[in-house]
């Protein structure tokens, strides 16, 4: 169990820039400690995406959970959110001494493009079991399509779900 | 009475908020702002610059930090718990019945085409930070390091960053250091 908090802390802790700066993360620890397959981490994410509440939350909770029931979810949760807190309140009290802002500015110098590079190599990480080993046609095409729609940038997240939802069922029906 | 108010309004709000940290930033405008005026709006687009520039998720920094300066550490506390509380409760139903749901044919088609979804979309963001940032050697430098190390190296995500905010710090400190000659 202080392996989940532990993990989910440092999950919190290096996510810089919102929700899906996570993905990456919790896709390289998860696997690597082997508590979810890359195919459980993408429907998590789809839960996640769909349900009220922080991101990190809901996806902290939903492993927790399934790793060690309510009590996992729950301390798993706490992980993620205590890095915030301690370093917000920190960030708080110090405030009104001195201008934080440009101390940010400085300790993120390398971190904001990494936190890219790795989001893109996220995209690449779960999308490759859909060409190798196994070239699966009907994904990749299917891929391709959701990625040309969620170029029309007025569609939002669960809209895009709710288009994927639909296209899964359909192709999966037919083929 | 305030902790009252922060506690409703981050429950409220960890309720009805789909999608991300942004979303909560209207919410806290008009309940905490407008309403309850237990913040000006000059706090409010600090806290948010600040809760952008530091690690963790967005709107559990927003809360902590509303949170804080209205009641302290209490206020922190409080704000927090009320904004992740409602999560907790539903994914935790959500996560008892999944396996069950996913036996259903539909349900387990659905969830084929939904990861699929999920990918366009981390795709999808990821270029529109890309699109966000400026860019110097430094920044591009360290993108392509990224790259490689995670594509060709089984070095764990977290160790990278590690690394990239240590390097960036070194970087920054020679830069200033060379500036000011």
């Amino acid at each position: 169990m202080t392996e989940i908090f532990i993990t989910f802390f440092k999950i919190g802790l290096f996510t810089i820039g919102g929700g899906y700066a996570m993905i990456p993360l919790i896709t390289d620890e998860m696997t690597r400690l082997g508590l979810l397959t890359r195919e459980e981490i993408l429907n998590l994410i789809a839960v996640a995406e769909g349900t009220p509440g922080p991101f990190a939350v809901n996806i902290a909770t939903f492993v927790g959970y399934k790793s060690f029931g309510f009590l996992g979810g729950i301390i798993a949760t706490l992980g993620v959110v205590l890095p915030s807190v301690l370093i917000i309140i920190i960030v708080s009290m110090l405030y009104e001494k001195i201008r934080k802002t440009k101390v940010l500015d400085f300790l993120m110098t390398g971190l904001r493009p990494s936190a890219i590079a790795l989001l893109f190599s996220a995209v690449i990480a779960l999308a490759l079991p859909h060409i190798t080993p196994v070239f699966d046609l009907l994904g990749v095409v299917c891929l391709i399509i959701m990625i040309g729609i969620t170029q029309i940038k007025k569609i939002p997240p669960i809209g895009i779900l709710g288009i994927s939802a639909l296209l899964g069922i359909v192709v999966k029906f037919i083929f | 009475m305030k902790y009252l108010d922060l506690f409703i309004t981050f429950f409220k709000i960890g309720l009805t908020t789909f999608g991300g940290g942004y979303a909560i930033i209207p919410q806290i405008k008009e309940t905490l702002v407008d309403k309850r005026k237990l913040l000006t709006d000059e706090e409010m687009v600090d806290m948010i610059a600040i809760s952008n520039a530091t690690p963790g998720v967005i709107s559990v920094n927003l809360a902590t930090f509303v949170g804080y300066r209205i009641g302290k550490i209490l206020g922190a506390t409080i704000a927090t718990l009320a904004l992740i509380i409602p999560s907790i409760i539903i994914i935790t139903l959500i996560a008892m019945f999944f396996m069950e749901f996913m036996k259903i044919k539909a349900v387990n088609y659905a969830f084929w085409g939904l990861r699929i979804g999920v990918i366009a979309l981390i795709l999808r963001a990821s270029i529109s930070l890309a699109k966000k940032m400026k860019y110097d050697i430094f920044s591009i430098l360290v993108i392509i390091a990224v790259l490689i190390l995670t594509v060709f190296t089984s070095m764990s995500a977290i160790l990278i960053l590690i690394l990239a905010f240590l390097v960036g710090i070194i970087y920054k400190s020679v830069y200033v250091a060379v500036k000011k000659k």
